[in-house]
């Protein structure tokens, strides 16, 4: 990563965490409104990023969470979860002449379907991750699937508005 | 090379594993709660521009509160004075002070998961040790899990690992409170038996059977009761009266002899 790069995701990375830290993991309405913006930070890394450097970054990100929200290891879990299964996704939806050079996944590089069906993907895989490990000893999986419905919708909505309104 | 991110992948998520499967035995570690030093203070900074938002309110809890402190002042002064008039100034009543109450900020809170917890800016040095009890000025709060020197983490009575014994005020009907998962303001009081009398609009208070919790705190108000036809135990749903939406100031019960009782327990059960 040049030294530009490098400084625009760690200036997204501190954004992201300290919103969801002290908005999105503390939200009173409700009772299970929990939207994980922070995803978009593992979603926009280049796509050439060193795959053992990626899932490190994960693991960071959700240990850090998990330190401030109290839930022991399970946003590592999900967090590391989603960053591995990021590239094999990113084979799969991006067509091959866009692939051959690297890139950073969002609306602008890839367009909108494809940017929707790749983050959409990983973004209800992560819910239903952390809502479940969440739920663990405790048979609740209607609440589940209604948090993982609920708050993948919202967090996919903030990241493509965002995404919409820099553009 | 095309292996070495699987084989980190298996190893990073095993450790994540690992702690998530053994909650309980990592509770206590402060250094992966937000009791740890760093956590702490980024959420104390955090907590003193959100409490700003809600000073009116809490201004209004702490008049109340106040008042009421007050008349039982009054209240209490009146009866040692009736008390002494009557054994004509010899009595010499010894104070119970076996509870000792701290008084702690709110500074993390959260309500919107199952197993919610609250993060307190008081620590092991103001005299804080797990399994000490948390109250507001309304009623139970939850039981602290983690201590750093200046920081407590409580799970909160929205947990889903949280249990509290309790009793009706009216009747001494014992039962254990659980959270549903769901409604941030309601319980299930758990293990009552049919043959009890259980009516709505009962109050719940602690049963002080722990000592995490003297006897007599309020805990919940009765609004559902009905006897299950499946088992042989009541279907009770509580409203809890503390508000964990705009908790903000709470007090920590420190119980002198918790050590000495423990002990005691311990011998008795052997």
């Amino acid at each position: 990563m040049s030294g530009n790069l490098f400084l625009k995701h760690l200036i997204r990375f501190v954004f992201l965490m300290v919103l969801q830290v002290v908005v999105f993991d503390n939200i009173r309405f409700l009772g299970y409104i929990n939207p994980l913006l922070y995803i978009w930070f593992i979603l926009g890394l280049p796509s050439s990023i060193n795959r053992s450097l990626l899932l490190i970054l994960a693991f960071l990100t959700g240990i850090i969470l998990d330190v401030f929200a109290n839930t022991l290891g399970m946003y590592a879990f999900a967090t590391v979860f989603v960053a591995y299964f990021r590239s094999p996704l990113l084979k799969l939806v991006v067509p091959r002449d866009h692939a051959s050079s690297a890139f950073e996944p969002s609306i602008k590089t890839l367009g909108f379907p494809i940017f929707l069906k790749y983050a959409a993907v990983l973004i209800v895989l992560l819910h239903l991750l952390l809502f479940s490990l969440e739920a663990f000893s405790f048979v609740r999986y209607d609440l589940v699937l209604v948090k993982t419905i609920v708050n993948s919708s919202l967090t996919l909505l903030l990241v493509l508005s965002i995404q919409k309104s820099k553009a | 090379m095309r292996y070495g991110g699987t084989f980190l992948f298996i190893i990073l998520e095993s450790f994540s594993l690992i702690i998530v499967v053994n909650q309980n035995s990592f509770q206590h570690a402060s250094f992966l709660s937000s009791s740890n030093q760093v956590a702490a203070s980024l959420l104390n900074v955090e907590g003193s521009v959100v409490s700003y938002f809600g000073l009116v309110d809490t201004n209004q809890q702490l008049a109340s509160e106040n008042a009421i402190l007050q008349n039982r002042v009054t209240q209490l002064q009146g009866r040692l004075e009736l008390l002494k008039d009557s054994t004509h100034g010899e009595l010499q009543i010894a104070p119970d002070q076996a509870y000792h109450y701290v008084s702690a900020k709110v500074i993390g809170n959260s309500i919107n998961r199952l197993q919610n917890f609250i993060t307190l800016n008081k620590g092991r040095l103001d005299g804080i040790k797990p399994e000490m009890g948390v109250v507001d000025n309304r009623g139970v709060v939850g039981i602290v899990t983690a201590v750093s020197d200046h920081f407590t983490v409580v799970m909160s009575l929205l947990n889903s690992k949280s249990q509290l014994s309790c009793k009706i005020k009216r009747t001494n009907d014992f039962g254990s409170l659980v959270w549903n998962g769901v409604d941030t303001d309601y319980a299930n009081l758990l293990e009552v038996p049919k043959h009890a009398d259980v009516r709505v609009n009962d109050t719940l208070i602690t049963s002080g059977f722990s000592a995490i919790f003297p006897e007599g705190i309020p805990v919940g108000i009765v609004t559902q009761s009905q006897k299950s036809s499946s088992t042989s135990y009541y279907y009770i749903v509580v409203k809890l009266t503390a508000n964990f939406r705009t908790l903000t100031y709470v007090n920590v019960i420190q119980y002198q002899n918790l050590e000495e009782l423990k002990t005691v327990q311990k011998e008795g059960e052997q």
